[in-house]
């Protein structure tokens, strides 16, 4: 009895231990992508391996225009070099002001790199490991990679992970563990769809999008703040792994989109089965290996140089939604205004939002299509659905809560572009006057303080009643 | 009985301890490989880890150098990329101003291109590194007697006595009909007059029809069928029309239902309701457009796409469920989509072999590769015809759709 309970424990003892033995986050692979037949498969994670290596080992792929972090070096003079204890260097450190070469490294020359695994900025005594075997005299120079290249992909990655990687997940799928708790889900990144941006309907979302969102979270949902964590080069550092993560997905779903359409599991059992094709599995996988033989180059250059034009064009000045007026004072006549053309036939917002606001319109009860299906899907329940498949609710405006941003422009940007991934479309197009606009803005933004018993309201249910009608 | 205790007795020693010898390797060799292993980038230290965790050896930066090397900043682009202010910052502008000393920043001299990645696909060729993709392709015998600017928009020019437009010199071209083998279904309504769901006073005021299959009932042939050739051509240089084409809705229909878009042609979207419509379109490689189209807008919003799609776009209008239409969007000009009686005409193509798609919107894909022969001077005819159940939809698997509530 006593042996089995010593080889019991030691048994957990051991299963614990190796429990918590090497641990390697990896990128998981779209659904597309496993639902390709296996040899498409192995040649979409080939490339993705290529050219974006793994959450370890990342790979920064200089086509997009994501900062990655350029190299920092600077070239001292050595002051001291004591022989016997060579990996004791002093430099003269005068010349540098920011002298943190923490995480650095030293250059000898092109082949003698060593790293420095401590250092004391105020004598400028740097120790590294091993020691340095070249002989160094005072006055030699010797150059400090202060940062290697890609330190801030890097820092993105290891920030990622610290902050966003429980909801978001490792490849930004949305599908972290802490996500089947929330209320919306968390964004999938992998579409390459942001919802709230400042560029016009058709186009990505910019940088300053993407860091505003990290900077005041989304009101009405679990994304929090991060304007006290991510100070400095953080932010950009981590809206950059965002971007190097969205364009990772969408340069995956592109290719299963090229390769799925022939040689999905799927498709390759009908095509199989279509008698008039008369073709064999095996010719099959001859077809696809002679198109990848052909084909995969150009095909993996472009794909990737339409994400890189897409991501690029979203920072451009022209596609920024800007208003052609300022804001009007949202006085009662602007705000009834804005409600008359809320209720109108040229926005038909009250269609979704309903007539009082409440998100409640009769869009919300019609079945809505799957988008991109060919015959069209319907929806198992009625209600509105964005891209990603999950039903969403027009917002009700008596909330007070607005996800994109409360400023007057948040607003106005909304309208204008539409929110990205959903039904709500860009409005900027058919109202060509931003004070149309502007007027659903203070219209819009009256909603929370509506009082039933101003006269204002009054009157508005009597614009109501007319228009509707 | 006695013997198994007995063996046990005997045995347990052993395996507690050999136990315990799994578990000391495990502490040693197991949990402490975080801190030994020099390939583990602990994921919480902010950037200032030993290991370069990030490398680059793409194709756009010269020289190839294998992974895990050290290296400068990134190569400039091979393309020059219109300057943001936020691009600025990879400039080699150090960060930390560095007082008087010269700053030197190391290039990146041509490392020893040691093992240079290749593409691991068993039968790809090594990606291109550094060059811009050159067409390794061999040229087909359809590039050379390319002519440089086909005859653009068939349709509008030279129509011959039977419709179709005449070829020009040196060039053939593709024609034929595509039937419906069997008894034409006939058209039916989605809804009858007056009964539209959705703003009757306007949408109500035709019965909408049913556009996903058009048969003639006359000669069985198929309207609004797309053929078209999925790439343009090796060697096509020429350009798209200029002129801007017209999308149009009327009531709560779109039209055309099936609209042949040029890259970067302009294509205004119109309306002439006099309520608001959204159009909005789900390409597979341009970015969507949902906009909303004002009430009687017959100025238009452009739309327009940048690049060709593989498959017809699907464009709907999300007030009114039932309004459908289709943009072929491609970089040439061989496709048409048939008319009333099926027929259609491709012409201005070089002679050689070619491969075509019939697309219909009900069941997708009606032929994956046709394969045409078109020599010069005439056209080559092919008469198709598909049974029912080709056009029958699509009754495989459909999508897995994830309902949750989202609550507010």
């Amino acid at each position: 009895m006593k042996f089995r309970n010593i080889l019991l424990s030691a048994g957990l003892l051991c299963a614990a231990l190796t429990g918590c033995g090497e641990f390697k986050s990896e990128f998981s692979l779209n659904e597309k992508t496993t639902n390709l037949m296996p040899e498409a498969e192995d040649v979409v994670k080939e490339q993705l391996h290529e050219y974006f290596g793994t959450p370890e080992d990342l790979v920064g792929w200089l086509k997009f225009p994501i900062d990655y972090g350029a190299e920092e070096t600077v070239t001292l003079r050595v002051k001291s070099f004591e022989e016997s204890a060579s990996g004791k260097i002093v430099l003269d450190v005068a010349a540098d002001e920011q002298a943190d070469y923490q995480g650095g490294s030293i250059k000898v020359s092109e082949e003698e790199i060593y790293q420095i695994s401590s250092h004391d900025p105020s004598s400028g005594t740097v120790f590294v490991k091993p020691g340095i075997e070249a002989k160094l005299k005072t006055g030699d120079e010797v150059t400090i990679v202060k940062r290697h290249g890609g330190w801030k992909l890097k820092r993105g990655r290891n920030l990622y992970m610290k902050h966003c990687v429980h909801c978001h997940g490792v490849s930004g799928d949305g599908e972290g563990p802490t996500a089947q708790y929330l209320s919306p889900l968390p964004r999938d990144y992998r579409k390459g769809v942001f919802k709230f941006t400042s560029t016009i309907s058709t186009e990505k979302a910019a940088r300053r999008d993407l860091a505003q969102t990290l900077y005041e979270g989304i009101q009405g949902t679990s994304m929090p703040s991060f304007k006290l964590k991510l100070i400095g080069d953080d932010m950009e550092a981590m809206v950059g792994y965002v971007r190097f993560l969205a364009t990772r997905g969408e340069f995956e779903l592109r290719l299963d989109g090229e390769f799925g359409v022939d040689y999905s599991k799927d498709v390759v059992t009908r095509r199989i089965k279509d008698e008039d094709e008369k073709i064999t599995r095996q010719e099959i996988i001859e077809e696809f290996r002679s198109m990848i033989e052909s084909d995969l180059p150009d095909l993996v250059d472009s794909t990737a140089t339409i994400l890189a034009e897409d991501w690029e064009r979203a920072e451009s000045p022209d596609v920024m939604v800007v208003p052609k007026k300022p804001r009007p004072e949202p006085t009662p006549e602007s705000i009834a205004r804005g409600r008359a053309l809320y209720l109108s036939k040229d926005t038909k917002c009250a269609d979704c939002h309903g007539v009082t606001g409440y998100g409640d319109g009769k869009q919300t009860e019609e079945y809505a299509q799957m988008p991109g299906t060919t015959p069209p899907i319907t929806y198992a329940k009625p209600g509105l659905y964005d891209d990603w498949g999950h039903p969403i609710k027009p917002r009700n405006l008596h909330s007070g809560m607005y996800r994109g941003g409360r400023r007057p422009i948040d607003i106005f940007r909304r309208i204008s572009a539409g929110i990205k991934g959903t039904p709500m479309p860009g409005f900027g197009t058919s109202l060509n006057d931003d004070g149309k606009i502007w007027d659903l803005v203070n219209y819009v933004m009256s909603v929370p303080y509506e009082n039933n018993s101003s006269e204002i309201k009054h009157a508005e249910k009597e614009v109501a009643e007319h228009t509707v009608k | 009985m006695y013997d198994v205790q007995n063996r046990l007795r005997r045995f347990s020693p052993m395996s507690a301890l050999s136990g315990l010898a799994v578990a000391a390797v495990c502490l040693v060799g197991g949990c402490n490989s975080n801190e030994s292993g020099d390939h583990h980038v602990a994921l919480s230290d902010f950037g200032t880890g030993q290991d370069t965790g990030v490398s680059f050896a793409r194709r756009d930066a010269e020289p190839p150098k294998a992974r895990k090397v050290t290296i400068a900043k990134p190569q400039p682009k091979e393309k020059a990329a219109p300057k943001t202010p936020a691009r600025s910052r990879t400039t080699p502008a150090p960060l930390r101003p560095v007082a008087k000393v010269t700053p030197k920043p190391v290039r990146s001299k041509p490392k020893q291109p040691a093992e240079e990645k290749k593409v691991a696909v068993q039968t790809a060729k090594p990606a291109p590194k550094e060059a811009p993709p050159q067409p390794t392709k061999p040229a087909s015998d359809t590039q050379v007697a390319l002519a440089d600017k086909p005859e653009s928009t068939p349709d509008k020019e030279k129509k011959k006595a039977g419709g179709r437009p005449k070829l020009a010199e040196g060039t053939g071209g593709f024609a034929g009909t595509i039937k419906y083998d069997g008894t034409p279904p006939a058209p039916k309504d989605i809804y009858a007059l007056g009964q539209a769901p959705k703003d009757p006073a306007v949408c109500g005021a035709i019965a909408i029809p049913n556009q996903s299959l058009i048969v003639n009932q006359k000669n069985n042939g198929v309207k609004n069928v797309f053929v078209y050739l999925r790439k343009k051509p090796k060697g096509y240089k020429g350009k798209g029309p200029k002129d801007s084409i017209v999308f149009d809705q009327k009531f709560c229909v779109f039209f055309p239902r099936n609209l042949i878009v040029h890259t970067n042609q302009t294509v205004l979207v119109k309306n002439e309701d006099p309520i608001v419509h959204n159009t909005h379109t789900y390409p597979a490689s341009n970015p969507g457009f949902n906009s909303a189209i004002g009430a009687s807008d017959r100025k238009g919003v452009p739309l327009t796409y940048r690049r060709a799609e593989r498959y017809p776009v699907k464009v709907v209008c999300d007030l009114h469920s039932w309004m459908m239409a289709h943009h072929l969007v491609l970089d040439h000009p061989f496709c048409a989509s048939t008319d009333e009686n099926g027929e259609f005409a491709i012409a201005g193509l070089p002679p050689g072999k070619y491969s075509f798609i019939v697309w219909q919107e009900t069941p997708g894909l009606l032929e994956r590769k046709l394969s045409v022969t078109v020599k010069a001077g005439a056209y080559t005819e092919k008469a198709l015809s598909y049974s029912p159940d080709k056009f029958a939809e699509f009754k495989g698997p459909r999508p897995k759709v994830l309902t949750v509530s989202t609550g507010r």
